[in-house]
């Protein structure tokens, strides 16, 4: 398999111009074939319908079941997590490979103390945290993600992903925000009193992190990713309220952006918190994929949120995570079905759950979720 | 008005603006002027934080601003505490045993809970975060509590919800178990064998006023 051609150890990528050319190729193409999972994703991602609405399952944690590989070794090895991912598009399927592990890698590379259970996902040792004082936000230091261990490892899982996948799949590489690392170090409850306490002091961790993440998403557009998906969590009511977004994260999130757009791949976004700011995210990261669990704060229905956004960022989602658990293989097809029948239409939406697949879910549901894509996702969509 | 009641109303704005210092300047005022402690935590503490729910269930106030009104509220009951000691009125109300389960680190939301319960005249027992269903269970017992409410953020450790769930069941008398945080729905909750889902911090109150579970 191979990848980007490369010129001075950096890929070549395609202009957004040319993908968008591309898309629209692929959007012909699809009328009389199947297209490849990376022509599938463009196409929708600029508007253009494809064979059918691409997929994605977003198994992280669960995937490991498919190679029984322990939770500590996923988090830990590229390797491990390679073979992960690899055998759940393999066998479940699915139009998009993703480099995130957890939304602990980069706090551990600061040095936050992390926990690493045996069937659970990887987090902060909160009783030990990086930041117990406040005056302990001026000590962050900014140092290379290539070399972190952590960060290291999804780069290096990146780069494996690339090269066995080739440009068959998308790769989407992750970053968390820049206030979601902090809150990692410092514990969200101290951070949040800490914002309407001492925002300075905070602002001063947040313009390391920044810096050290810009770093990271440079590199992982050296390792070959066609997009960067950043995650702003607290950018929704189960948040912070929209003036803070913007001051302590907004600003800084889109400083990573345009690193991300600097190297030639796209921006996409996660945010599965209840009512996201999408009009804020828009304006300071203008991502081009968004993936949401709930509507936004300014829409009432599916039909609204398609209505004020579908044409201006592809949307991915918004199966409820907890419908792996609870529903039948049936009731994840009739879901996805009344999912792609608003969102689906001229494109730009991926089907997906609103946020990582349940990692002791069963994968029935995930098989539902795909083979949903494949019978009823076809263009142009009956009963649309 | 009278003087006490203008250093009440006062004292509940400055819980609601999460102005902690005034909050303790408050309510020493308050007793100087003759206000019984249990009424200073009543009708003032306890309500600046209910304003402070309310504001958060408008979409006014958001988590940074419902926990600068919490810690509002601790620094003036840990202010009232020598008097509630000194007047036998620091055991009072409703106990409810209240944690985050076995496997989940999260405790914002289980904060929040307690601190709307507290609000409420509630007697919160909280047992922090990564509770095994077995320290729920001696909690329950030792305390004599009927209400148990339990807290998740994550799917992974929805197991160790539902063995929590049935263990308490299995006790005799058996408690009223609510269940509450971001994979739960009802019906995963009435699946689980809960009595009582809450969406919100803030709707905590309600739902044991639902559920007919009052205070003392």
């Amino acid at each position: 398999m191979w990848g980007y051609p490369r010129f001075r150890g950096k890929p070549v990528r395609p202009t957004e111009g040319m993908l968008r050319a591309a898309a629209g190729l692929f959007r012909l193409h699809g009328r009389v074939g199947e297209l490849l999972p990376l022509e599938r994703v463009l196409c929708a991602v600029f508007f253009k319908e494809p064979d059918r609405v691409p997929v994605t399952h977003f198994l992280l944690g669960a995937a490991r079941r498919l190679t029984g590989v322990s939770y500590r070794d996923f988090s830990l090895d590229p390797e491990a997590a390679a073979e992960a991912y690899l055998a759940a598009n393999q066998i479940i399927g699915g139009d998009v490979l993703y480099t995130v592990i957890d939304l602990s890698v980069e706090a551990a590379d600061f040095g936050q103390e992390m926990v690493y259970p045996d069937k659970s996902t990887a987090h902060p040792d909160y009783r030990r945290p990086l930041i117990s004082d406040v005056d302990d936000y001026g000590r962050l230091e900014p140092f290379d993600p290539r070399r972190g261990p952590r960060m290291g490892m999804c780069l290096r899982l990146a780069e494996i992903l690339r090269r066995r996948a080739g440009l068959r799949y998308p790769v989407i590489g992750f970053v968390f925000g820049p206030l979601g690392v902090l809150s990692m170090m410092r514990g969200a409850q101290r951070l949040f009193l800490d914002c309407l306490r001492c925002p300075d002091k905070v602002k001063e961790a947040l313009e390391v992190i920044t810096a050290v993440l810009v770093d990271y998403a440079r590199a992982l557009c050296d390792a070959g990713v066609d997009s960067v998906m950043l995650d702003t969590l607290f950018a929704s009511q189960s948040g912070i309220s929209r003036e803070m977004w913007v001051e302590m994260e907004g600003v800084y999130a889109g400083r990573i952006a345009e690193e991300i757009r600097r190297n030639g791949a796209l921006v996409s976004l996660h945010n599965c918190g209840t009512r996201p700011y999408l009009d804020l995210q828009l304006e300071y990261i203008r991502p081009r994929l968004v993936s949401l669990a709930d509507l936004p704060d300014d829409c009432s229905s599916l039909w609204e949120l398609k209505e004020k956004y579908g044409r201006k960022t592809a949307l991915a989602g918004m199966i409820p995570t907890e419908a792996f658990l609870l529903d039948s293989p049936r009731g994840i097809v009739q879901r996805a079905r009344e999912q792609m029948r608003v969102l689906a239409p001229g494109g730009g939406y991926l089907l997906a759950p609103a946020c990582e697949y349940p990692p002791n879910g069963d994968l029935a549901n995930a098989l539902a979720l795909v083979r949903a894509a494949e019978v009823h996702g076809r263009y142009p969509l009956k009963g649309g | 008005m009278s003087v006490e009641a203008d250093i009440l109303k006062a004292l509940a704005a400055a819980v609601r603006d999460g102005r902690e210092e005034e909050v303790v300047e408050r309510c020493l005022q308050a007793l100087d002027a003759g206000v019984e402690p249990r009424e200073v935590v009543r009708e003032g503490l306890c309500l600046g934080m209910r304003s402070a729910g309310e504001l958060y269930e408008r979409h006014e106030y958001f988590l940074p601003e419902l926990l600068l009104a919490s810690e509002a509220m601790h620094a003036g009951i840990r202010a009232l505490s020598p008097s509630l000691r000194r007047t036998g009125t620091t055991e009072e109300g409703e106990a409810v045993v209240l944690g985050v389960v076995e496997g989940d680190v999260h405790e914002i939301g289980k904060n929040l809970v307690a601190v709307m319960l507290e609000a409420e005249g509630y007697r919160v027992i909280d047992l922090g975060f990564d509770v095994p269903p077995s320290t729920f269970a001696e909690a329950l017992a030792r305390s004599g509590a009927r209400i148990l409410a339990l807290s998740t953020m994550m799917t992974t450790t929805l197991p160790a919800m539902r063995r929590t769930v049935e263990l308490a069941r299995g006790m005799r008398p058996r408690p009223v178990v609510v269940v509450g945080g971001a994979p739960l729905t009802p019906s995963l909750a009435e699946d689980m064998g809960a009595d009582g889902y809450g969406e919100s911090a803030a709707a905590a109150p309600g739902l044991l006023r639902s559920l007919s579970l009052g205070r003392a």
